[in-house]
């Protein structure tokens, strides 16, 4: 006899051997006992769970010769064509390969015809998501109320294909991802009767590997035997199942936590000759970042439960290494590049780079711990520097002539009026745009006894322009109108160097003022007064400033 | 050919030919691992041993079935091949209702389907039943270098064999040996190769290697104090056809890349270009980790751009402009940089 695959072999021939669908086996063997069956099904769930199986399973024991009954005999007649695929009342059919309109007239065709051997015509349709909209609404009114000895049976792993008006008219069944516990014990059940010794912790590899899905890790299994005989060592599972690629995670991980860029490089060019395909390489890594994440959010939450114990540990210790902003900007850094590693010609590369880059980032310092930082400068500045502010000296150099004149002009009109220049300029621009322009990247320099003084940076271009007497005479004039008093107007050179210096604050204001300063000025705000009146015994406890775009 | 004649992929092999003498043969193979390994071949000789006369766990070469499925003409041994960019339905179809009969000849009727990936929605989904439960006698191997893009249900139903890429000295030796090259020339293909022995015996048909030499030698000739403007002519070199482009840009990536590797590992093992490690090392003294890293990213980006019609030369010249920005620490670089 010619050799079947595992998954074949040990396909589930009565309700009892299907494994995890507990809640679908009962309601379909009570539906059984006691006569009540409804004429559509459909089964939905994840590949390799048992859907075709059921399915078979049903129409077996519908039709069994000893039936209808709970367990079908899988000895008469019947229940043997059924299980070979060849009897004339149940139909199997692809619908991914039948799926046009057409093939399902054919079958309202020959619907009204009455079994041949059995008690019920049964039409089971698997993969059933790929049949055409028109199909589906072909099948609509036959779906609804077919002969009496017709029952279909849809089978099909996207559900959501399905329209509703199809839905509506079956009975849904929905099939569970297999527990890993279940799966390493129906493989237990086949090592055992197939003579193959392996270990608890190799069944439970392999189990893992199914992802839920039972015919998955048959095959797996099905493959470890081929490559390890029938006395297969942990070792060959290891191996086949590519549980080092795991090794090559942690390992990278751990490079890029300890921000070594040399052994990430290393970590990949050992991966990549080992076989792990670099875009999977990349999803499992950043799976792996979100779950670093996850725990240092949730302090190792439930959502690791399919983690084994020791993989857990070191994660937490992982975690542990970094802050949670760092392993935020590490996810980030991973998102961003996905795109990039979907679409490289040579994701090996992308993905050195990003290992690389990941690796270079800068260890940040959390926000909160920025700002206890700052409350508490603020407290000191408060309490014991606020009478000495004065003295300080502005914290920007200012060109060098000028110097004497703001130190010791604060009782100038600066501060009477800090925006005087920026004012000044847009006065200006209003009466006069082209001179505006001429003057507007000079830096302000004093304004004290009717003499404003103004400073353009070496070999500005319009120097000379400026400086002619009838642009000055005009600026005057507008001066004199701005100030309503004479005022004269000295224009300076400034050196390069101390140009550059002071572009950070043009209007030659010290920008950090004293937080007292921004207090009184926030209070005095009337927006500020007003929520101040509305609550009562309401307080100013911070003034956030925002930078001045300029 | 032969299993022995295929380079490296011992387990691989291995696995195979203990399926064959245990007949554990599972109906439906996925072989996969990056282009240019072997794993059509292996599918190949998989079918010549399956069909073989002389019934050992290798094809023997020689017997008739041997011979037919060497020249393509074998009954029983089906490829198919994307047709334009998908595999359709009609293959598929095709597939099905072959398999329906026993072999003609053979023992198994093998089908090897190339580029499995590449078939459309349809196609995958047509393919479930025939790939869950085919006729006795059939066995199919799918293969990709893309296996992540086949829907899990696939995937589910085959066994899955994964091909690795090969090592570098087995290539240098696999070339020496079979493609009569000399030493170096093998090493350095090696190593450009990236462990794909289908890359390394194209890139020897092609003149991938002359433009490699080409750049290179314009990076190491290339003197900043003697020739400011050398950067220009560098973007004109780069070639006029928009693949020309692509390929030489990849040469100066990779070289960017090797200077990383070189840079944070200090080994010179697994840098791509092995034949200019001195010009690769001067270089990497020269310039931070992270400007590597942004040099890399700029010349993907004008990859990139090139590739969606961007005008080529602004952009070449563009990339060599922000290159240059960091490449070269001369003061007189600096003041091409403010201009």
């Amino acid at each position: 006899m010619e050799y079947l695959v595992l998954a074949r072999k040990w396909r589930p021939q009565i309700f009892e051997d299907v494994v995890g669908q507990d809640h679908v086996v009962r309601t379909l063997k009570n539906a059984i006992k006691y006569n009540r069956i409804a004429h559509a099904f459909i089964f939905s769930g994840p590949r390799g769970v048992g859907k075709t199986s059921v399915a078979r399973i049903l129409s077996k024991a519908i039709n069994c010769k000893e039936g209808p009954g709970e367990i079908p005999c899988n000895v008469c007649s019947n229940c043997r064509e059924i299980t070979e695929g060849v009897s004339l009342d149940v139909r199997e059919i692809d619908g991914a390969s039948n799926r046009g309109i057409d093939e399902i007239r054919e079958l309202r065709e020959n619907i009204k015809f009455s079994p041949i051997t059995s008690r019920y015509k049964i039409y089971i349709i698997d993969e059933v998501h790929m049949l055409t909209k028109e199909a589906f609404n072909a099948l609509l009114k036959t779906l609804e109320e077919p002969p009496p000895h017709v029952i279909f049976m849809f089978a099909t792993t996207e559900i959501y294909k399905v329209p509703a008006t199809i839905l509506s008219r079956c009975q849904h069944f929905d099939f569970k991802r297999v527990s890993i516990r279940q799966i390493a014990e129906n493989l237990g059940k086949i090592a055992a009767s197939d003579g193959i010794t392996i270990s608890d912790k190799g069944l439970l590899w392999i189990a893992q590997s199914g992802e839920g899905s039972i015919r998955d890790a048959q095959s797996v299994f099905d493959q470890v035997i081929s490559y390890g005989g029938t006395d297969i060592k942990d070792d060959d599972i290891e191996e086949l199942l590519g549980l080092k690629d795991r090794r090559f995670l942690f390992d990278i991980s751990d490079a890029i936590l300890e921000r070594d860029a040399g052994r990430c490089l290393k970590v990949i060019d050992e991966g990549y000759y080992s076989g792990v395909d670099m875009k999977q390489f990349f999803q499992i890594l950043l799976h792996h970042f979100r779950n670093l994440l996850l725990i240092k959010i949730t302090d190792g939450g439930s959502f690791l439960e399919d983690l084994p114990g020791d993989e857990i540990d070191r994660l937490k210790g992982q975690a542990a290494k970094a802050t949670r902003e760092t392993h935020q900007r590490l996810l980030d850094i991973l998102m961003t590049e996905e795109e990039n590693v979907k679409r490289s010609l040579d994701p090996r590369l992308t993905l050195e780079c990003m290992a690389v880059k990941m690796a270079y980032l800068e260890p940040i310092v959390p926000l909160d711990e920025i700002i206890s930082k700052i409350e508490h400068l603020e407290k000191r500045l408060l309490s014991g520097l606020t009478p000495e502010r004065r003295s300080t000296p502005p914290n920007h150099i200012l060109p060098e002539p000028v110097h004497k004149t703001y130190e010791s002009g604060p009782e100038g009109s600066i501060d009477g009026d800090p925006n005087l220049w920026d004012n000044y300029r847009i006065f200006i621009k209003k009466k006069d745009p082209i001179l505006h322009s001429k003057i507007r990247s000079g830096t302000f320099l004093s304004f004290d006894s009717k003499c404003l003084r103004v400073g353009f940076p070496e070999g500005y271009i319009f120097f000379d322009d400026i400086t002619e007497n009838s642009r000055l005479a005009r600026l005057t004039e507008l001066s004199k109108e701005y100030f309503n008093d004479e005022v004269s107007i000295t224009i300076e050179v400034l050196p390069r160097n101390s140009v550059n210096d002071d572009a950070v604050s043009p209007n030659g204001i010290p920008q950090a003022k004293g937080t007292n300063d921004v207090k009184n000025e926030a209070l005095n705000h009337p927006l500020v007064q007003k929520v101040m009146d509305v609550f009562e015994g309401a307080e100013l406890c911070e003034v956030i400033t925002r930078d001045k775009d300029r | 050919m032969s299993f022995k004649n295929i380079c490296d992929q011992e387990r691989q092999k291995d696995i195979l030919q203990r399926a064959i003498q245990t007949e554990r043969m599972a109906h439906a193979y996925l072989f996969y691992g990056i282009e240019g390994i072997g794993k059509k071949t292996s599918a190949r000789i998989f079918a010549k041993a399956l069909n073989c006369r002389e019934g050992g766990i290798d094809s023997c070469d020689e017997c008739p079935s041997c011979v037919k499925i060497d020249r393509n003409t074998h009954p029983d041994v089906i490829t198919i091949e994307p047709k334009g960019t998908f595999i359709k339905i009609e293959d598929i179809r095709n597939l099905h209702g072959q398999s329906q009969f026993r072999p003609f000849e053979g023992k198994k009727r093998v089908f090897i389907m190339v580029d499995a990936d590449r078939m459309n929605n349809p196609s995958a989904n047509a393919l479930l039943k025939t790939l869950e439960e085919p006729n006795p006698s059939n066995i199919l191997i799918l293969v990709t270098s893309r296996p992540y893009l086949l829907p899990s249900t696939i995937l589910s139903r085959c066994q899955k064999l994964r091909f690795n890429p090969i090592q570098k000295e087995k290539i240098s030796r696999f070339l020496k040996e079979k493609a009569v090259v000399d030493r170096n020339m093998a090493d350095v293909l090696a190593s450009s190769s990236r462990g794909s022995i289908g890359k390394a015996l194209r890139m020897m048909e092609e003149t991938s290697l002359l433009f490699k030499n080409e750049v290179i030698e314009m990076i190491a000739a290339w003197d900043v104090d003697k020739n400011p403007l050398g950067f220009l002519t560098f973007a004109d070199a780069l070639g006029d056809g928009k693949k020309v482009v692509w390929e030489r840009l990849d040469i100066l990536k990779n070289w960017y890349r090797d200077m990383l590797v070189y840079k944070e590992t200090g080994e010179t093992i697994s840098l791509i270009h092995q034949d200019i490690i001195p010009i690769t090392k001067k270089y990497s003294d020269m310039l931070t980790g992270s400007d590597i890293l942004r040099g890399i990213t700029i010349i993907e980006q004008a990859a990139r751009a090139i590739d969606q019609n961007a005008n080529k030369q602004l952009t070449l010249e563009s990339m060599m402009f922000k290159l240059l920005g960091m490449a070269v620490g001369t003061p007189q670089s600096c003041d091409m940089r403010v201009m």
